[in-house]
């Protein structure tokens, strides 16, 4: 998901500096409305077109790394992004595209370094927040995250991940009356959105409501945000199973591990699926070639 | 020398009668029961695995705020003044004046207009920090002077005690 940043004119560093011609400022606008479509070619067209009528436009820079980033040549991007940081370090945006890079490359403790640079420059940086946030959450620092998450729905109130994040880290924290209210909270502030509708769908399941989980869960399934997606319907797999479903199970399973095979959830699914299965067909595991072994 | 093994008792091996055992035997579960006992915590075995939340990474592709009134937020120190834009390149005085104490803004006049404004509130401050120094070293004079009065004030005390004592 692209986020545009809108530089913040009372910073410091903004303050240093001459006007940009408004072509430029144009070009880098109409390079991030391609950038969010997927049309990466226009986009580093636009942006290399603003870096020409000046080449210390920091914001083309980290547009132009994103650019790279998307195509997956990692080294060019962190160049940009390099470039961008060295020109202004007083812009959250630089840092957070490195904290992309590494989180990108796997190397977490640097993206959560770079994350926390960007909200030392600015705090109501949402991005940077709910990606530390999420790093935090992932590498098991839940209280820490639950803070972030909170902070998130303080700063951005009209980005669902705060509302979504901090209630999954109180379910986590096993606080679930809290989670259920930080729910209706967002609910009621964005509506029903698909992350808010799995967390809803989590707290059905808590309670024994499977019928009016998986009913929550099934429409998730086609959302176009493919860890959604992946969710859901590893979700929808345990719901299944606790319904005694154990074909639409299986097929909800299977499908969750193909779209992230690194979900913990859609792996429990499919373990969990493959056990009840062998015990309903009193048979052993099969092995890949589907012979018993 | 007698060689041979003693087939004497030895008093650290007992001999022991093998009987059924006295305690019932104890449960035995298969791995498929084990398996099948925990179906009814699919859920609490799902939570406790979700690691990891279905967020993909943010990422903020960076945009120049509405250019419309005010210095415009530009990363370059440049001096020079392009055609479009709201204000001209702001002189490095004027913008660390605007940073460090709002103490006005120039006008977006010609390049002379913006130096002369510069000038004036380099002026400005420069006298700012004179009165800040004159302050101080007035309240440095008051605290010299204070505590030469006080040290008088003890040393005649401590005069009079031992004058007392002897």
């Amino acid at each position: 998901m692209i986020v545009a940043a809108m530089s913040c004119s009372a910073l410091p560093a903004c303050l240093q500096a001459a006007a940009l011609p408004a072509k430029a400022l144009s070009l880098n606008r109409e390079g991030v409305a391609a950038l969010s479509s997927g049309d990466l070619q226009t986009a580093e067209a636009r942006f290399a077109l603003a870096l020409e009528y000046n080449v210390r436009f920091t914001e083309a820079w980290v547009n132009l790394g994103l650019v790279e980033l998307g195509r997956g040549n990692f080294e060019r991007a962190g160049r940009d992004f390099v470039k961008a940081r060295d020109l202004n370090p007083d812009l959250p945006t630089p840092h957070h595209a490195l904290g992309l890079l590494a989180d990108r490359l796997g190397d977490t403790e640097q993206a959560e370094a770079h994350y926390r640079a960007a909200l030392r420059v600015d705090p109501g940086f949402a991005p940077g927040r709910v990606n530390l946030a999420r790093l935090l959450f992932e590498r098991g620092a839940t209280e820490e995250a639950r803070e972030q998450f909170l902070r998130v729905t303080q700063v951005a109130p009209e980005r669902v991940e705060g509302w979504a994040g901090l209630a999954e880290s109180l379910l986590r924290l096993g606080r679930a009356d809290q989670a259920a209210a930080v729910l209706g909270q967002g609910i009621r502030r964005l509506g029903r959105q698909p992350l808010l509708g799995l967390v809803e769908g989590r707290l059905l399941l808590r309670t024994g409501a499977f019928r009016e989980a998986v009913a929550r869960l099934q429409p998730l399934t086609g959302d176009r945000d493919r860890p959604v997606r992946s969710a859901a319907l590893a979700w929808l797999a345990i719901a299944r199973l606790e319904q005694g479903d154990l074909q639409s199970a299986t097929e909800a399973a299977q499908h969750a591990i193909q779209l992230d095979p690194d979900s913990p959830v859609a792996r429990y699914a499919v373990a969990a699926v493959g056990g009840a299965f062998a015990r309903n067909t009193s048979l052993g595991p099969v092995d890949g070639a589907g012979k018993e072994r | 020398m007698n060689s041979s093994i003693s087939n004497a008792a030895r008093p650290d091996v007992v001999t022991v009668e093998s009987q059924p055992r006295p305690t019932p035997t104890p449960l035995r579960l298969s791995f498929g029961q084990v398996l099948a006992a925990g179906a009814g915590g699919l859920v609490q075995g799902a939570e406790l695995v979700a690691s990891k939340l279905p967020l993909s990474p943010l990422a903020a592709a960076a945009v120049r705020g509405p250019a419309t009134v005010g210095p415009t937020a530009v990363d370059s120190l440049s001096l020079s003044t392009p055609a479009e834009g709201p204000v001209g390149g702001l002189s490095g005085a004027s913008a660390a004046a605007l940073v460090n104490g709002g103490l006005g803004t120039p006008g977006a006049g010609g390049s002379g207009t913006s130096i002369d404004a510069s000038l004036q509130q380099s002026a400005q401050l420069n006298l700012y920090y004179l009165q800040v120094q004159e302050q101080v070293d007035a309240q440095n004079r008051s605290f010299t002077a204070l505590s030469n009065v006080l040290k008088t004030e003890h040393d005649s005390a401590k005069a009079a005690i031992q004058n007392i004592h002897s």
